[in-house]
């Protein structure tokens, strides 16, 4: 079976950890806490698959391992939010030439 | 992932200045955009700009909260966003003149939404279009 975003974001479970690990990273216990009918083997089983289809990463943090979601979408977001700080230094900057232009 | 974004900035001006600056649609419409704000709890009001690629040019934004002159509170949603971020104005008196503190939060709710969207919506489609396409051309 092919492990890529496609075939990762097709199951309701994965889509489920995905929506869990995007706002913040968590431990595989943690994860397998937010899941009731499923074992903590069948969690690590699609932790896996998202990791094999490079949408997820781990990392080894003392004896716990800890999951971040790695997802083309967020490079967008943060694109996007960089682009909105640029935004407002350039609104600063205006603000700050509009108080010297200003009288009083 | 950024959660927010902060801003400081120092003004040669006093505070009541730069207050009028920040709460006065006439003075935003002069450094930031045309509007119709009102300096009133609970006022919607939009920023209007010219449309760019993935922005129609408009931002809609409500009076959340203000405490003159320091303080001012509003809402912003604008472009791509399906929920509200939340910008504060604070001003402090410095011997300087006036330190502004700018910071515009809540893009969890967005990058959420991002996703969400990602997933359930046209990226995914159009990932399986593609898909759909290439294997069908072999």
């Amino acid at each position: 079976m092919i492990r890529d975003a496609f075939s990762a974001i097709a199951d309701p479970t994965r889509r489920e950890i995905i929506a869990l690990l995007s706002p913040q990273s968590m431990m595989i216990r943690e994860i397998a806490q937010n899941f009731e009918g499923i074992s903590r083997q069948g969690v690590s089983k699609q932790i896996r698959f998202l990791e094999e289809a490079g949408l997820l990463r781990r990392e080894k943090k003392g004896r716990e391992q800890y999951c971040h979601i790695q997802l083309e979408a967020l490079i967008e977001v943060q694109k996007w939010i960089s682009k909105y700080e640029r935004f407002w230094n350039e609104k600063l900057d205006s603000l700050d030439a509009y108080l010297d232009q200003e009288p009083g | 992932m950024p959660k927010e974004i902060k801003l400081e900035r120092t003004f040669a001006h006093p505070i009541e200045k730069v207050w009028e600056a920040i709460s006065t649609s006439e003075a935003l419409a002069a450094w930031l955009m045309p509007n119709d704000f009102e300096l009133k709890k609970g006022h919607k009001f939009q920023f209007l700009s010219k449309p760019q690629a993935g922005f129609d040019g408009t931002v809609n934004c409500e009076v959340i909260d203000f405490a003159a002159p320091s303080r001012l509170q509003i809402t912003w949603q604008g472009g791509p966003m399906k929920t509200p971020t939340l910008i504060t104005f604070e001003l402090t008196e410095i011997p300087q003149g006036t330190r502004l503190k700018f910071t515009q939060s809540g893009f969890k709710g967005f990058v959420n939404e991002y996703i969400v969207r990602f997933i359930l919506g046209s990226g995914w489609k159009k990932l399986l279009k593609k898909k759909l396409y290439n294997y069908l051309a072999k």
